[in-house]
Protein backbone atom coordinates (compact mmCIF):
# COMPACT_ATOMS: atom_id res chain seq x y z
CA UNK A 1 0.00 0.00 0.00
CA UNK A 2 1.69 3.43 -1.15
CA UNK A 3 0.62 5.98 1.06
CA UNK A 4 3.60 8.16 1.45
CA UNK A 5 4.17 10.10 -0.94
CA UNK A 6 7.42 12.28 -2.47
CA UNK A 7 6.63 15.67 -1.15
CA UNK A 8 8.61 17.24 -3.72
CA UNK A 9 6.57 14.92 -6.34
CA UNK A 10 3.20 16.67 -5.36
CA UNK A 11 4.91 20.00 -5.20
CA UNK A 12 6.10 19.40 -8.94
CA UNK A 13 2.57 17.96 -9.88
CA UNK A 14 1.19 21.00 -7.94
CA UNK A 15 3.55 23.67 -9.77
CA UNK A 16 2.09 22.05 -13.18
CA UNK A 17 -1.23 22.02 -12.59
CA UNK A 18 -0.86 25.74 -10.99
CA UNK A 19 0.51 26.75 -14.40
CA UNK A 20 -1.97 24.87 -16.58
CA UNK A 21 -4.77 26.76 -14.49
CA UNK A 22 -3.30 30.20 -14.86
CA UNK A 23 -2.13 29.79 -18.13
CA UNK A 24 1.56 30.68 -17.25
CA UNK A 25 -0.22 34.20 -17.08
CA UNK A 26 0.53 34.26 -13.03
CA UNK A 27 3.85 32.85 -11.03
CA UNK A 28 1.09 32.98 -7.92
CA UNK A 29 -2.11 32.03 -6.79
CA UNK A 30 -3.87 32.31 -3.27
CA UNK A 31 -3.89 29.71 -1.15
CA UNK A 32 -7.48 29.30 -1.21
CA UNK A 33 -6.65 28.01 -5.34
CA UNK A 34 -3.69 26.12 -4.00
CA UNK A 35 -5.87 24.13 -1.40
CA UNK A 36 -7.93 23.07 -4.45
CA UNK A 37 -5.84 22.21 -6.65
CA UNK A 38 -3.89 20.36 -4.35
CA UNK A 39 -7.12 18.55 -2.87
CA UNK A 40 -7.90 17.06 -6.77
CA UNK A 41 -4.31 15.87 -6.88
CA UNK A 42 -4.65 14.19 -3.66
CA UNK A 43 -7.79 12.85 -4.41
CA UNK A 44 -6.64 11.23 -7.57
CA UNK A 45 -3.63 9.77 -6.17
CA UNK A 46 -5.43 7.85 -3.16
CA UNK A 47 -8.07 6.40 -5.76
CA UNK A 48 -4.84 4.58 -6.68
CA UNK A 49 -3.95 3.91 -3.06
CA UNK A 50 -3.87 0.11 -3.51
CA UNK A 51 -1.40 -2.11 -4.27
CA UNK A 52 -3.12 -3.78 -7.73
CA UNK A 53 -3.06 -0.34 -9.23
CA UNK A 54 -0.44 1.00 -7.74
CA UNK A 55 2.14 -1.72 -8.67
CA UNK A 56 0.28 -1.89 -12.53
CA UNK A 57 0.74 1.84 -12.90
CA UNK A 58 3.71 2.63 -11.74
CA UNK A 59 6.23 0.66 -13.27
CA UNK A 60 8.80 3.63 -13.52
CA UNK A 61 7.82 4.98 -9.49
CA UNK A 62 6.56 8.06 -10.78
CA UNK A 63 3.79 9.66 -9.05
CA UNK A 64 2.83 11.62 -11.95
CA UNK A 65 1.98 8.26 -13.61
CA UNK A 66 0.11 7.70 -10.32
CA UNK A 67 -1.83 10.94 -10.91
CA UNK A 68 -2.93 10.47 -13.89
CA UNK A 69 -4.06 6.82 -13.32
CA UNK A 70 -6.07 8.56 -10.44
CA UNK A 71 -7.30 10.87 -13.14
CA UNK A 72 -8.71 8.26 -15.10
CA UNK A 73 -10.25 6.18 -12.69
CA UNK A 74 -12.06 9.19 -11.25
CA UNK A 75 -13.39 9.95 -14.36
CA UNK A 76 -14.67 6.42 -15.04
CA UNK A 77 -16.21 6.63 -11.62
CA UNK A 78 -18.13 10.35 -12.46
CA UNK A 79 -18.99 9.64 -15.60
CA UNK A 80 -16.41 11.57 -16.95
CA UNK A 81 -18.12 15.06 -16.66
CA UNK A 82 -14.70 16.50 -16.86
CA UNK A 83 -11.22 16.38 -17.33
CA UNK A 84 -10.78 16.30 -13.44
CA UNK A 85 -12.74 18.48 -11.93
CA UNK A 86 -14.81 22.01 -12.78
CA UNK A 87 -11.80 23.43 -11.29
CA UNK A 88 -9.78 23.07 -13.73
CA UNK A 89 -11.39 24.70 -16.97
CA UNK A 90 -9.75 27.60 -17.70
CA UNK A 91 -10.52 31.29 -16.26
CA UNK A 92 -13.34 32.92 -19.33
CA UNK A 93 -10.47 35.34 -20.16
CA UNK A 94 -7.75 33.00 -20.54
CA UNK A 95 -9.93 30.92 -22.72
CA UNK A 96 -11.22 33.81 -24.62
CA UNK A 97 -7.51 35.11 -25.49
CA UNK A 98 -6.29 31.07 -26.39
CA UNK A 99 -9.56 31.30 -28.64
CA UNK A 100 -8.26 34.08 -30.24
CA UNK A 101 -5.23 33.37 -30.67
CA UNK A 102 -6.03 29.63 -32.39
CA UNK A 103 -8.59 31.15 -34.65
CA UNK A 104 -5.91 33.86 -36.26
CA UNK A 105 -3.52 30.51 -37.48
CA UNK A 106 -3.50 28.36 -39.66
CA UNK A 107 -0.71 26.19 -38.08
CA UNK A 108 -2.33 22.89 -37.53
CA UNK A 109 0.91 22.29 -35.56
CA UNK A 110 0.90 25.52 -33.57
CA UNK A 111 -2.83 24.95 -33.00
CA UNK A 112 -2.50 22.06 -31.33
CA UNK A 113 0.91 22.82 -29.22
CA UNK A 114 -1.68 25.52 -27.61
CA UNK A 115 -4.73 23.25 -27.23
CA UNK A 116 -1.73 20.44 -24.90
CA UNK A 117 -0.06 23.53 -23.79
CA UNK A 118 -3.38 24.90 -21.87
CA UNK A 119 -6.21 22.93 -22.05
CA UNK A 120 -7.08 21.25 -18.71
CA UNK A 121 -10.89 20.19 -19.24
CA UNK A 122 -13.02 18.65 -21.37
CA UNK A 123 -15.20 21.12 -21.71
CA UNK A 124 -12.51 23.57 -22.61
CA UNK A 125 -11.34 20.73 -25.18
CA UNK A 126 -14.57 20.90 -26.59
CA UNK A 127 -14.90 24.56 -27.35
CA UNK A 128 -11.72 24.64 -28.55
CA UNK A 129 -12.42 21.51 -30.97
CA UNK A 130 -15.53 23.30 -31.79
CA UNK A 131 -14.08 27.25 -32.39
CA UNK A 132 -10.92 26.24 -34.12
CA UNK A 133 -10.18 23.36 -35.90
CA UNK A 134 -11.66 22.17 -39.40
CA UNK A 135 -12.26 18.21 -40.29
CA UNK A 136 -9.53 18.12 -41.87
CA UNK A 137 -7.47 18.78 -38.74
CA UNK A 138 -9.32 16.20 -36.98
CA UNK A 139 -7.10 13.28 -37.21
CA UNK A 140 -4.13 15.43 -36.87
CA UNK A 141 -5.80 16.51 -33.19
CA UNK A 142 -6.82 13.09 -32.16
CA UNK A 143 -3.10 11.44 -32.92
CA UNK A 144 -1.82 13.93 -30.63
CA UNK A 145 -3.63 12.70 -27.95
CA UNK A 146 -2.37 10.09 -25.41
CA UNK A 147 -3.98 6.76 -25.06
CA UNK A 148 -5.44 7.43 -22.04
CA UNK A 149 -7.07 11.25 -23.14
CA UNK A 150 -8.57 9.45 -26.62
CA UNK A 151 -10.23 7.04 -24.03
CA UNK A 152 -11.94 9.79 -21.82
CA UNK A 153 -12.62 11.87 -24.64
CA UNK A 154 -14.37 8.63 -26.53
CA UNK A 155 -16.34 7.34 -22.84
CA UNK A 156 -17.27 11.12 -22.60
CA UNK A 157 -18.88 10.86 -26.34
CA UNK A 158 -20.86 7.53 -25.97
CA UNK A 159 -22.01 9.37 -22.11
CA UNK A 160 -23.40 11.82 -24.84
CA UNK A 161 -24.89 9.85 -27.67
CA UNK A 162 -26.34 7.55 -24.70
CA UNK A 163 -28.21 10.68 -23.35
CA UNK A 164 -29.23 11.52 -27.03
CA UNK A 165 -27.49 15.13 -27.23
CA UNK A 166 -26.31 16.30 -30.16
CA UNK A 167 -22.70 15.23 -30.99
CA UNK A 168 -20.55 18.18 -32.61
CA UNK A 169 -18.72 16.94 -35.98
CA UNK A 170 -15.31 16.20 -34.17
CA UNK A 171 -17.30 13.98 -31.95
CA UNK A 172 -18.85 11.75 -34.37
CA UNK A 173 -15.17 11.86 -36.26
CA UNK A 174 -13.85 10.38 -33.57
CA UNK A 175 -16.74 8.12 -33.03
CA UNK A 176 -16.49 6.66 -36.96
CA UNK A 177 -12.80 7.08 -36.79
CA UNK A 178 -12.77 3.95 -34.12
CA UNK A 179 -15.50 1.88 -35.47
CA UNK B 1 -1.98 23.29 5.99
CA UNK B 2 -1.37 26.52 4.72
CA UNK B 3 2.13 26.71 6.45
CA UNK B 4 3.02 23.80 4.09
CA UNK B 5 2.96 26.73 1.13
CA UNK B 6 5.37 28.96 3.29
CA UNK B 7 7.67 25.88 3.34
CA UNK B 8 7.31 25.16 -0.10
CA UNK B 9 8.21 28.99 -0.26
CA UNK B 10 11.14 28.16 1.32
CA UNK B 11 12.50 25.05 -0.07
CA UNK B 12 12.74 26.67 -3.33
CA UNK B 13 15.28 29.66 -2.19
CA UNK B 14 17.98 28.02 -3.15
CA UNK B 15 17.43 27.86 -6.99
CA UNK B 16 15.97 31.52 -7.28
CA UNK B 17 19.51 32.46 -5.14
CA UNK B 18 21.84 31.74 -7.98
CA UNK B 19 19.38 32.58 -10.92
CA UNK B 20 18.91 36.23 -9.40
CA UNK B 21 22.54 36.38 -8.85
CA UNK B 22 23.24 35.44 -12.23
CA UNK B 23 20.85 38.94 -13.62
CA UNK B 24 23.34 41.25 -11.89
CA UNK B 25 25.23 40.46 -15.20
CA UNK B 26 22.61 42.49 -16.81
CA UNK B 27 21.71 44.79 -14.24
CA UNK B 28 25.29 45.68 -13.72
CA UNK B 29 24.84 47.72 -17.31
CA UNK B 30 22.71 50.09 -14.92
CA UNK B 31 24.86 50.36 -12.08
CA UNK B 32 23.02 47.88 -9.96
CA UNK B 33 23.88 44.79 -8.61
CA UNK B 34 22.60 42.47 -5.55
CA UNK B 35 25.07 40.37 -3.02
CA UNK B 36 24.10 36.69 -1.97
CA UNK B 37 23.24 38.58 1.42
CA UNK B 38 20.85 41.16 -0.24
CA UNK B 39 19.22 38.48 -2.30
CA UNK B 40 18.64 36.56 0.77
CA UNK B 41 17.24 39.19 2.63
CA UNK B 42 14.64 39.84 -0.95
CA UNK B 43 13.78 36.22 -1.30
CA UNK B 44 12.84 36.34 2.77
CA UNK B 45 10.98 39.29 2.53
CA UNK B 46 8.82 37.81 -0.38
CA UNK B 47 8.09 34.93 1.06
CA UNK B 48 6.54 36.64 4.30
CA UNK B 49 4.66 39.46 1.64
CA UNK B 50 2.99 36.37 0.03
CA UNK B 51 2.09 34.76 3.35
CA UNK B 52 0.99 37.57 4.27
CA UNK B 53 -1.19 38.01 1.50
CA UNK B 54 -2.10 34.44 1.67
CA UNK B 55 -0.24 33.24 -1.69
CA UNK B 56 1.32 31.00 -2.78
CA UNK B 57 4.01 31.14 -5.74
CA UNK B 58 5.95 28.45 -8.57
CA UNK B 59 8.18 28.65 -11.48
CA UNK B 60 10.18 31.26 -10.81
CA UNK B 61 8.83 33.72 -8.35
CA UNK B 62 8.56 37.28 -9.39
CA UNK B 63 11.25 38.74 -7.88
CA UNK B 64 13.87 38.18 -11.46
CA UNK B 65 10.35 39.85 -13.30
CA UNK B 66 10.51 42.93 -10.70
CA UNK B 67 14.45 43.29 -11.04
CA UNK B 68 14.38 42.91 -15.13
CA UNK B 69 10.94 45.12 -15.16
CA UNK B 70 12.59 48.03 -13.28
CA UNK B 71 16.48 48.10 -13.57
CA UNK B 72 16.83 50.48 -16.28
CA UNK B 73 14.31 53.17 -13.90
CA UNK B 74 15.45 56.43 -13.96
CA UNK B 75 14.72 56.21 -9.68
CA UNK B 76 16.63 53.28 -8.70
CA UNK B 77 20.21 53.56 -7.51
CA UNK B 78 22.48 51.13 -5.97
CA UNK B 79 21.69 52.87 -2.25
CA UNK B 80 18.07 52.34 -2.80
CA UNK B 81 17.79 49.61 -4.47
CA UNK B 82 16.95 46.31 -2.15
CA UNK B 83 14.50 48.69 -0.52
CA UNK B 84 12.98 49.61 -3.78
CA UNK B 85 12.58 45.84 -4.65
CA UNK B 86 11.18 44.96 -1.31
CA UNK B 87 8.36 48.05 -1.71
CA UNK B 88 7.42 46.53 -5.17
CA UNK B 89 6.79 42.71 -4.55
CA UNK B 90 5.03 43.70 -1.91
CA UNK B 91 2.75 46.56 -4.06
CA UNK B 92 3.04 43.60 -6.25
CA UNK B 93 1.31 41.12 -4.63
CA UNK B 94 -1.11 43.61 -2.76
CA UNK B 95 -2.15 44.45 -6.56
CA UNK B 96 -2.61 40.49 -7.67
CA UNK B 97 -4.89 39.95 -4.65
CA UNK B 98 -6.99 43.20 -4.85
CA UNK B 99 -7.25 42.58 -8.47
CA UNK B 100 -9.03 39.49 -7.46
CA UNK B 101 -6.05 37.83 -10.13
CA UNK B 102 -7.69 38.82 -12.96
CA UNK B 103 -4.71 40.80 -14.20
CA UNK B 104 -1.62 38.55 -15.26
CA UNK B 105 1.81 39.38 -14.15
CA UNK B 106 2.64 40.93 -17.04
CA UNK B 107 -0.02 43.17 -17.02
CA UNK B 108 0.23 44.39 -12.91
CA UNK B 109 4.12 44.65 -14.01
CA UNK B 110 3.94 47.02 -16.79
CA UNK B 111 1.25 49.52 -15.33
CA UNK B 112 3.64 49.74 -12.17
CA UNK B 113 6.65 50.35 -14.19
CA UNK B 114 4.72 52.89 -16.21
CA UNK B 115 3.22 54.57 -13.01
CA UNK B 116 6.48 54.23 -11.36
CA UNK B 117 8.75 56.57 -13.60
CA UNK B 118 6.02 59.09 -14.38
CA UNK B 119 3.02 59.93 -12.49
CA UNK B 120 4.90 58.83 -9.42
CA UNK B 121 7.99 59.44 -10.08
CA UNK B 122 9.76 56.99 -7.71
CA UNK B 123 7.20 57.57 -5.07
CA UNK B 124 6.81 54.03 -3.59
CA UNK B 125 3.57 54.90 -1.28
CA UNK B 126 2.00 57.16 -3.95
CA UNK B 127 2.43 53.90 -6.44
CA UNK B 128 1.04 52.08 -4.11
CA UNK B 129 -2.40 54.04 -4.27
CA UNK B 130 -2.58 54.68 -7.78
CA UNK B 131 -2.08 50.97 -8.44
CA UNK B 132 -5.19 50.19 -6.19
CA UNK B 133 -7.28 53.17 -7.10
CA UNK B 134 -6.73 53.19 -10.96
CA UNK B 135 -5.69 49.08 -11.60
CA UNK B 136 -7.24 47.19 -9.15
CA UNK B 137 -10.84 49.36 -8.62
CA UNK B 138 -11.76 49.07 -11.67
CA UNK B 139 -11.22 45.17 -11.96
CA UNK B 140 -13.63 44.74 -8.04
CA UNK B 141 -15.84 47.32 -10.14
CA UNK B 142 -16.36 45.15 -13.51
CA UNK B 143 -16.49 42.33 -11.19
CA UNK B 144 -19.11 43.75 -8.53
CA UNK B 145 -21.21 44.88 -11.32
CA UNK B 146 -21.63 41.08 -13.02
CA UNK B 147 -22.30 40.04 -10.30
CA UNK B 148 -24.92 42.50 -9.79
CA UNK B 149 -23.71 44.26 -7.00
CA UNK B 150 -24.39 47.90 -6.38
CA UNK B 151 -21.40 49.95 -6.04
CA UNK B 152 -21.43 52.95 -3.43
CA UNK B 153 -21.37 56.31 -4.91
CA UNK B 154 -19.64 57.98 -2.12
Amino acid sequence: MKSDYNVEEIIDLLAERTRKFTSNESTSITYEKANQLLGSIMYCLNITNNEAVYHETVEHNCLERLFIKGGSMLNENQEIREWFEEGTNMEDENLRDLLEKMAESNDIEYKIALLKHHVNSLDDFGILMEACFIEDEYEAVYKSLSKMELEILLKSIHLKKEDDEILHSWEQYLLSACK
Amino acid sequence: MNDIFSLIMVSKQKNELENILEINQYTCNFGLSLNEQEVMRLLRHRVSCLKEQKRVEFEGGILELLIKEFCNSAYIYQDNYVQTLEALQEIFYICKNESLDELSDDAILQFMRKRFEGKCQGDLDYLEQICLEDLCRPVRFAESELLGGVEDEE
